[in-house]
């Protein structure tokens, strides 16, 4: 855009003399009344717009945003509507003209209000405060979102739940390195006899045959390999003696029995693993008569012992990748059968059906064989007829285990428990966790030297509240806090009771919750503190401290260098997680469950499409890589799970691998990642005005209002008779519709080949039921073309993607966009965009680098103001 | 199972020295309620409510009676409940019209999917501050994957899992209250300062600054309010209980039915000391395999729900869905023993509902719930099947019932989730 000064010289004089008020100049009023007014009069209001006004009141927060909004559309060419009467270049460049001066003179770079931390923000606040690991409860409340981030400075509000919670995690903190004096419960020695029968059982990890208790299994979950007294556990901390009586049931050749005696907390998760849990003891059991088995162990407090059968040849533990999972428990079930031919034979004649499991499977087979009749001499277990069998079979992996452990409950091998007995304490140890406090205490108190009360606690206090505050803390400040301690002690409590009321004061200070108090061009500190929650999601480092104490953080060279120093460090990937995962809508992603007719998804499919967006992210951002590559990739990040989705033929491992693309194909980078896909549709079926939407927001910068509340969402018919396309051009045929929808369509159906989730697709699919089984076929082909308002004609993605690439300012813009209002927690002003496409344009011309971009944002004057 | 019976009696008729909370009155800050609604809240024929969902659900084709109406014969899980049958109502065809799924079982008590506020959290809002404690969730050892409660933010809130916790907090030690009223009352002086802090802050901010800052002040202002609360309730001396609690914490996931005897237990005298008037208690259920009746069952408790239709499974499902049905009547029978302040059984002024958010654990469907309505002086004794062949707009769905509970207890409100009618039809 090009400006004219001397045009509106006499203009600009003019309403300087008015401060906060803009009175509308002839020229703009008479092109208001010719091409605006007809619609966005008082009365009629098109759009809740009204332009019919003698003069701009500036102090009327709406009058910005109106007024920018005004200037955008006659930029583009958006309004007036092509129907109407359209203003010479001229006329719009005049009042073009007169709009910027008067909105870059009111809507000035800045304007964040008070930022209360969000929360992962407090949860690495009072962690670095305290240096202790700290996460909030689960009760805590979530932050809201608004501008597609949650660390929006108007939506983190403050309300009575947040602020109880404040107050009580404060207290909680405290007590974490000021526990408050607590007596050691005395607890007698005593002896618990634990019987075969008084063992917690889950699934199959044991049975009583006999009296005894039999396991068979090594699984490493707990409810699915171990066993441990249901009503035993330590109740101080200290040495038990403990002892199993253990018998080798139905002993083999090559092998002895391993037992491993494991602790747990009594009240864990079943699925705790017992690779994870401490070793107490090991024996081996190599007897088939009971022997005892004896050892001193040491129990923390609400600690329990796991028996686990560690060298058990059965288990359900996958090995690594899901093939080699079926391999080994279908060699397993070989096993067995090349030990006992009719088994295998009579397993061969029931197969599999849908309610078997465990005992009742097994019983099937067993009565298949009490009846006879099944040809033992011809059942070769190397047969590739068996192998395929016991493969098909090991895709029921928890039930096929299961019932091969009911199995070997009869057959073995296995070792039998006869009893178990737990005497103790035999002596007091000390208890794990109070070490670790009187630790995190002596580190946090100091030593007191030969100091008084208020030297003392101005020594503790001090560099925690400069630390909370971001700043050094006034001296007045401190004396507070001091005060509060005295007085405390003064009334008779002890001196760290004082600290520990304090700490608890601080903790709620709106001097630590809130930040960005100064008004204007930020300080060395808030400076430090917006840079560093920005990039690290973190309070500034020691070094950004320093920076800003010396004065020198605000120097451009100095700043950049810290940038681009936290650019580099672990911690940006909390901003990678943040950003990438509320700009591209990752969060959304554990939400939607595809629907089950598209394909089978689990957990790891999950995180291989956000694994490969995360990384494709940290690629762009470390190589410092130009940001066409998040539109149209060299590259991109693969495991078997999405490159099946993508029809990439890969390995068949689960480990991520970057891998090479040709550019301007369909997959890679956001238009293509399923990631994106996914999140964007709903896991059944994609909507193209979605998609469209999403993209106008988050691509290409021109958001589209909320629909009018009273229009249906257009329906995908699920019968496949009619096209969406069809369905969409009746919606449109009503011209307030198509306003919107000429922007919005055509990119959402570029986008129209990827299915819900980001598989290729060139036809709908429309399902058939035959019998239960219910196939999928073509329907409709996909018609993926559009054209966008500038003329280009898009074919499919393809396309979108040159187009992009081409104007790639388009996408810059609102990359920067995002970034600078994720970084500032604010809706940015007309000052603060037209800063934005400087930069974006500059950027552009030196390489148009990722890093560059966010060093350029950083060094604004937008960001740098408050 | 070796739970043992004489020490669930003697805490039956425990003896009890309770303070006449009830006659204490509300506490003078008790809450912004208006006048009218707090006088409806007094005036609310319910006093108390109690929610219970269990996990995994039941075998609903033994659980809902063939027949309707007041004559209907007893189910095959139900049949403890038999000598109570005066006492409750069934329901069946009622859910929420809320998607399916294994992460939807919480809609039990919320209605939908997302995450919501659970009917027992609006009551809470709404009558928890006379008593100690607002509301408590109650769940046997880790608890499992469930969430039943949840706050109008949507958050869940956590279980209390060890008998001997939920003991320790209902009738806690001297020494624990001294150390809480020594923490809310110094907890004064820290927000005193804060305060002060905030106060010099708001005179350098700008204005729109200065009107964030004031959520800061009205949200110290309404916990200081909370603390002011929490100490009146530390002065009002915690009831002393006879309750000899096992020597050990019945936490292992096998054990869950014996501890759940036991929160059962607690959960009454929670309600006799009026302690609070809103329980929640989630039973969990896992891959355990219970031994019941001196009998290990064939397989987990989790394999046993995904029965697959198998006759055999089935019956070893009902096994643990009865002993579940059946400690649940010993909890109705207890409050019917035991006395509110005006000398009433205590189930005639406590709503219990009990259910489950699967429909059908099988198919992990949630529709067609197992929902009963014990106590709360309704009018109980039938089996009311709710017409779900044609359906219209009068078809009542489970918030219908939510509406109704709601409004007995002076909580009255207009909509729940989809359900915006009543089933006062049934119940008065």
């Amino acid at each position: 855009m090009k400006v004219y000064p001397l045009a509106v010289t006499f203009l600009l004089s003019f309403t300087a003399a008015l401060g906060k008020v803009s009175e509308l100049p002839e020229q703009v009023d008479n092109f208001l009344g010719t091409y605006c007014l007809d619609c966005h009069d008082a009365d009629t209001r098109k759009g809740e717009v009204s332009l019919d006004l003698l003069e701009i009141d500036w102090t009327d927060p709406h009058s910005a945003k109106t007024w920018g909004k005004v200037f955008e559309v006659l930029q583009s060419g958006e309004m007036p509507p092509e129907k109407k009467k359209q203003p010479s270049d001229k006329e719009v460049h005049g009042i073009s003209s007169w709009l910027s001066q008067v909105l870059l003179e009111n809507d000035k770079p800045g304007g964040t209000v008070l930022r209360r931390l969000g929360k992962e923000e407090y949860e690495n606040s009072v962690s670095s405060l305290l240096k202790i690991p700290f996460t909030v409860p689960r009760s805590f409340p979530t932050d809201l979102v608004s501008h597609g981030f949650d660390n929006h400075g108007e939506e983190l509000v403050l309300s009575p739940p947040l602020m109880a919670q404040y107050l009580e995690i404060a207290t909680a903190a405290a007590d974490s390195v000021l526990p408050p004096p607590t007596g050691r419960r005395n607890v007698k020695k005593d002896t618990v006899d634990i019987r075969p029968g008084e063992f917690t059982l889950n699934f199959t990890t044991g049975h009583i045959v006999d009296g005894v208790l039999r396991m068979v299994t090594s699984s490493d979950p707990l409810a699915r390999g171990s066993v441990w007294p249901n009503r035993f556990e330590a109740r101080t901390a200290g040495v038990y003696q403990v002892k199993v009586d253990l018998s080798y049931f139905k002993p083999v050749e090559n092998h002895i029995p391993e037992v491993h005696l494991l602790s747990r907390r009594s009240d864990g998760s079943n699925f705790a693993r017992a690779s994870g849990l401490t070793k107490l003891a090991e024996f081996k059991v190599p007897e088939a008569k009971a022997s005892s088995f004896v050892a001193e162990v040491e129990l923390q407090r609400g600690e329990t012992i796991v028996i686990h059968y560690e060298n058990a040849p059965l288990s359900s533990d996958q090995g690594k990748g899901r093939s080699k999972h079926i391999g080994r428990i279908s060699e397993q079930l070989l096993d067995l059968f090349r030990d006992d031919h009719e088994l295998g034979a009579a397993w061969m004649k029931a197969g599999y059906k849908r309610s078997d499991r465990g005992w009742s499977w097994l019983e099937r087979i067993e009565a298949i064989r009490e009846k006879g009749g099944l040809d033992v001499e011809g059942f070769d277990p190397e047969n590739p007829k068996v192998k395929k069998f016991a493969e098909g079979m090991s895709r029921q992996a928890v039930s096929l285990v299961e019932t091969m452990c009911c199995y070997l409950f009869e057959k073995g091998p296995g070792i039998d428990v006869h009893h178990m007995s737990v005497t103790g304490p035999i002596r007091l140890i000390e208890d794990d966790e109070e070490i670790a406090r009187q630790k995190i205490t002596e580190r946090f108190m100091g030593k007191r030297q030969d100091r008084n009360d208020r030297e003392y606690a101005a020594a503790i206090l001090k560099p925690l509240i400069d630390s909370a505050f971001r700043r050094p803390a006034t001296e007045e400040q401190v004396e507070k806090y001091l005060q509060v301690v005295l007085r405390h002690k003064a009334e008779g409590h002890r001196f760290e009771d004082g600290i520990h009321l304090a700490l608890r004061a601080l903790l709620c200070s709106p001097n630590f919750l809130y930040r960005g108090h100064r008004q204007g061009q930020l300080d060395e500190h808030d400076l430090a503190t917006r840079l560093s929650f920005f990039l690290t999601n973190c309070p500034p480092d020691a070094s950004l401290q320093k920076a800003a104490a010396s004065g020198k953080l605000s120097n451009p060279k100095d700043l950049e260098f810290h940038t681009r120093r936290l650019l580099k460090h672990t911690r940006v990937k909390n901003f990678l997680s943040s950003f990438t995962g509320q700009w591209l809508d990752l969060r959304l992603l554990p939400e939607i469950m595809p629907d089950s007719r598209l394909l089978n998804w689990n957990e790891k499919d999950l995180a291989a499409i956000i694994t490969e967006t995360e990384l494709f992210v940290a690629e762009i951002l470390r190589e410092n890589h130009p940001i066409e590559t998040f539109i149209d990739p060299a590259f991109t990040y693969l495991n078997k799970r999405n490159a099946k989705l993508y029809e990439i033929k890969f390995p068949n491992s689960e480990k991520m691998k970057r891998v090479d693309l040709k550019k301007g194909g369909r997959h890679g980078g956001i238009l293509g990642q399923a990631s994106v896909m996914m999140a964007t549709a709903n896991g059944v079926d994609t909507q193209p005005v979605l998609r469209g939407v999403w993209l106008l927001e988050n691509v290409l910068g021109d958001p589209v209002p909320e629909p009018p509340p009273d229009v249906p969402a257009v329906e995908p018919d699920t019968m496949g008779a009619k096209s969406i396309r069809e369905l969409l051009q009746k919606h449109n045929s009503d011209a307030s519709c198509a306003g919107c929808h000429k922007k919005i369509d055509p990119p959402g159906f570029a986008l129209e080949n990827f299915d819900p989730v980001g598989r290729w697709r060139d036809h709908y699919p429309v399902y058939e039921k035959v019998g239960d089984k219910v196939i999928r076929k073509d329907g409709l082909p996909v018609d993926a073309t559009g054209t966008m308002k500038d003329g280009t004609i898009l074919n499919d993605v393809t396309d979108l993607k040159r187009y992009l690439v081409e104007n790639v300012d388009i996408f810059g813009n609102c990359l920067a966009e995002k970034l600078l209002v994720y970084a500032t927690g604010r809706d940015l002003g007309f000052g603060d965009r037209r800063e934005v496409e400087k930069i974006v344009k500059k950027v552009r011309q030196d390489g148009n680098g990722f890093q560059d971009l966010i060093v350029a944002l950083v060094l604004s004057e937008s960001f740098r103001t408050k | 199972m070796s739970f043992n019976r004489r020490t669930f009696l003697r805490g039956a008729g425990a003896c009890i020295a309770l303070p006449a909370l009830e006659s204490f009155g509300l506490p003078r800050l008790a809450s912004g309620a208006s006048t009218a609604t707090t006088a409806a809240i007094t005036n609310a024929p319910v006093k108390r409510l109690v929610t219970i969902g269990t996990y995994l659900g039941f075998h609903t084709p033994s659980w809902f009676p063939k027949e309707t109406g007041a004559d209907y014969r007893i189910s095959e899980v139900l049949e403890p409940l038999e000598d109570l049958r005066s006492d409750f109502s069934l329901f069946s065809g009622l859910d929420h019209r809320a998607s399916n799924g294994h992460k939807n079982w919480s809609n039990f008590l919320t209605g939908k999917a997302t995450s919501g506020i659970s009917m027992d959290q609006i009551v809470a809002n709404g009558i928890g501050h006379q008593s100690r404690f607002a509301s408590l969730q109650v769940t046997c050892g880790s608890g499992g994957e469930g969430r039943m409660s949840f706050t109008k933010e949507g958050i869940s809130l956590p279980s209390i899992g060890r008998p001997s916790v939920l003991f320790n907090k209902l009738f806690s030690s001297d020494a624990d209250k001294a150390r809480m009223d020594y923490v809310l009352s110094s907890n004064r002086s820290a927000l005193d300062l804060v305060l002060d802090e905030a106060r010099s802050l708001k005179r350098q901010v700008s204005s729109r600054d200065a009107e964030k800052l004031d959520e800061y002040f009205s949200s110290v202002r309404d916990v200081e309010r909370k603390v002011q609360k929490q100490r009146q309730w530390l002065e009002v001396p915690t009831p002393k209980v006879d309750f000899k609690l096992p020597d050990y914490d019945p936490v292992a996931p096998d054990l869950s039915l014996e501890c759940e005897a036991i929160m059962y237990d607690l959960m009454a005298l929670a309600l006799e000391t009026d302690s609070t008037r809103v329980l929640s208690f989630l039973v969990p259920g896992q891959g355990q395999v219970f031994t019941i009746d001196g009998e290990k069952l064939s397989a987990g408790y989790h394999g046993l729900s995904h029965h697959g239709n198998d006759p055999d499974k089935i019956a070893e499902f009902n096994q643990v869905g009865k002993k579940q049905v059946a400690n649940f009547g010993r909890f109705l029978s207890v409050l019917n023993q035991k006395k509110d302040a005006q000398g009433r059984p205590l189930l005639d002024t406590t709503a219990v509902f009990y259910g489950s958010g699967m429909g059908n654990a099988n198919t992990h469907n949630n529709s067609r719930l197992p929902a009963l309505l014990a106590g709360g002086g309704y009018r109980h004794g039938a089996h009311h099947a709710i017409d779900r062949g044609n359906e219209t707009k009068a078809t009542p769905l489970l918030g219908d019932l939510f509406l109704s509970i709601m409004e007995s207890m002076g909580v009255g409100q207009e909509r729940f989730v989809k359900a915006s009618r009543n089933m006062n039809d049934y119940l008065l």
